[in-house]
């Protein structure tokens, strides 16, 4: 089997006029926590419910585990989980029976094995409550325990923390994390919340608009991102020299407290010494000089942003 | 490729599954309660009608001296069939399709390594049996309540234009043969509310919404049935969906009418056929 779980390629959702994923080729690495981006509506249920056989794309290839969906589909099935959009579970049903009826499909499961399940994600004691009286988040981490059972090695997490307290959130993220790091589980999970991206994925794909714009390792991407922050005198011909030194002046900004200027230029760490060697040189004083990282947030927004008058988003 | 046993297998697990979900809805406990609402009524009205002026009529004095458990428990069928137990079923269809459609419930089952068709006719089967307990719970407590006001068991009698249209006659049956016409009855009774479960859950495939999915095939099925009834038009009459669902009427001609039971039953089956096929199908092809 190749290094990817999961490979798309082409694939493409139309709705009648509108098209919800165009020419989308995606490739998640086994093993991992892959990361799927997008503002809202950009496409990414849509992409997983294309994955999972709930929607019939328009065209496209997709494999999962090396094999074809459409020729394998119940055979690739019953080796991965989900939760999309929201978990959606039987509120009259106890979160014990929940598990036991919905995995009978998949051969039979003993009592230890779901009782283990359920201690994995710290609904042990509550395996008798009905489902209809869980918070949101109980119901999330029971969604997460169905979708890894029997022994399911790929999970689709769709907004895994959207509608949770900082508890559940912090709850839910470590169990992910603890899923891919002892269980060894390819968790594709689709989110905004960029900080939770950043902290628990590998590898990240961002979409908009139906269309992949971005993807690349957390790291690499972040590295990419790199600027040096100098601040200098207002009255420093900074420009002049820049141009000398072939810098990019990505942007410059004011600093009101003390009217000193901040520019923003392309570079990595490594460029700082020998950078302050030549500005020593021109004698121009350095106030303050250091690496500047965008976060995920930033490249995301600088990514996306990029038609903010887009009706179909939530951007203003 | 799962084989053949492994299909039938999940199928019967989704079975299963659907009778339990079915067991825990108090939408299926108001069924039965409903039920038992109407057998109580009934029983009254009877008690009633016996009471209030049993000589004056010849009906009056029929229905006072042939009235037992067996008698009520056919008569108490009629309204039921035709009433009753279709909005029950009707609701109940729609809430356990559309509503689970429209509440992520059944894309929880689908992304299970169970096929759609498997779904849909997981979920035929349980309404099919829900609806033979629907009638057995109507059979026992008929027959308790009538047998407790009017007797157990003895002759009855058939009021044969209630059921075998105005030509018919009304006729008595000996108590040798109600017993098993009685059993038919129910028994093909079921077949008509299997009929129309099949068709409740195709219209919850095309609608996809519990209120339309409702609302839509009980206004077809009252519709076919109010137009079944009125004069003049018995040229329409066959082409209703209803047409071919009362075949359990035949069982209580003076004779049964095998050769209408078969006739009807063939197109009944045929009409249950395309239902869920076409349900099958557009369920296959929806977005969930």
């Amino acid at each position: 089997m190749s290094d990817y779980i999961i490979k798309i390629k082409g694939l493409t959702k139309k709705y009648g006029n509108i098209t919800a994923v165009s020419d989308l080729d995606l490739n998640v690495p086994s093993g991992t926590i892959f990361g799927f981006l997008g503002p809202n509506g950009a496409g990414k249920t849509t992409v997983i419910k294309s994955i999972l056989g709930l929607t019939t794309p328009t065209r496209g290839e997709i494999q999962v585990f090396g094999k074809n969906l459409y020729l394998k589909k119940q055979e690739i099935l019953s080796n991965i989980g989900a939760v999309v959009e929201a978990p959606a579970l039987f509120a009259d049903f106890s979160a014990y029976e929940n598990l036991y009826y919905l995995t009978r499909f998949s051969g039979k499961i003993s009592k230890k094995r779901l009782m283990d399940t359920l201690d994995l994600v710290g609904l042990a004691s509550t395996e008798k409550q009905r489902v209809g009286t869980f918070s949101y988040g109980m119901k999330q981490r029971l969604g997460i325990a169905q979708a890894l059972l029997p022994d399911n090695k790929l999970i689709f997490l769709d907004e895994p923390t959207n509608g949770l307290d900082p508890h559940g959130i912090v709850g839910v993220r470590k169990l992910i994390k603890r899923l891919s790091e002892e269980f060894n589980v390819t968790v594709f999970l689709s989110s905004h919340l960029l900080s939770e991206v950043e902290q628990l994925c590998a590898n990240v794909a961002i979409i908009d608009k139906g269309k992949k714009i971005c993807e690349s390792s957390v790291s690499d991407l972040i590295k990419a991102q790199e600027y040096i922050e100098i601040v200098l005198q207002p009255d420093v011909q900074f420009a002049k020299f820049a141009e000398k030194e072939k810098l990019e002046i990505n942007r410059e900004q004011r600093i009101d407290s003390t009217g000193h200027i901040m520019y923003y230029i392309e570079g990595k760490e490594d460029d700082i010494p020998e950078l302050i060697r030549k500005l020593t040189a021109e004698k121009i004083d350095i106030y303050r000089i250091a690496k500047h990282q965008n976060r995920l947030e930033d490249i995301f927004v600088e990514l996306t942003g990029k038609d903010s008058k887009s009706s179909g988003s939530d951007r203003f | 490729m799962l084989n053949l046993q492994e299909k039938i297998l999940n199928l019967l697990a989704l079975t299963d599954f659907e009778i339990n979900k079915m067991f825990r809805r108090k939408i299926a406990h108001a069924g039965i309660a409903v039920s038992l609402f109407l057998t109580v009524l009934g029983a009254l009205g009877m008690t009633v009608r016996m009471t209030k002026r049993p000589n004056k009529e010849l009906i009056g004095r029929l229905v006072s001296e042939m009235m037992n458990g067996l008698a009520f428990s056919e008569t108490i069928l009629l309204p039921g069939i035709y009433m009753l137990l279709p909005m029950i079923i009707g609701i109940f269809s729609a809430a356990s399709f559309a509503g689970e459609y429209q509440n992520g419930y059944i894309r929880t089952v689908a992304i299970r390594p169970v096929s759609r068709w498997q779904i849909f006719i997981g979920k035929f089967l349980s309404l099919s049996i829900y609806s033979y307990i629907l009638l057995v719970i109507l059979l026992i407590i008929s027959y308790l309540i009538g047998s407790l006001l009017f007797g157990f068991s003895g002759d009855i009698i058939v009021f044969g234009p209630a059921f075998m249209g105005k030509d018919a006659k009304i006729f008595i049956m000996p108590e040798e043969i109600a017993w098993g016409r009685l059993l038919l009855s129910y028994l093909f009774a079921g077949f008509a509310l299997i009929s129309l479960s099949a068709m409740f859950l195709m219209f919850s495939a095309i609608f996809k919404k519990t209120a339309i999915a409702t609302v839509f095939p009980l206004g077809i099925y009252y519709t076919s049935y109010i137009l079944s009834t009125l004069p003049f038009m018995e040229n329409l009459q066959r082409f209703l969906p209803t047409r071919y669902l009362m075949i359990w009427k035949y069982t209580m001609a003076e004779n049964i009418k095998w050769d209408l039971i078969m006739h009807d039953g063939i197109f009944l089956i045929a009409y249950t056929a395309a239902y869920l096929i076409i349900g099958c199908v557009i369920f296959s092809k929806s977005e969930l």
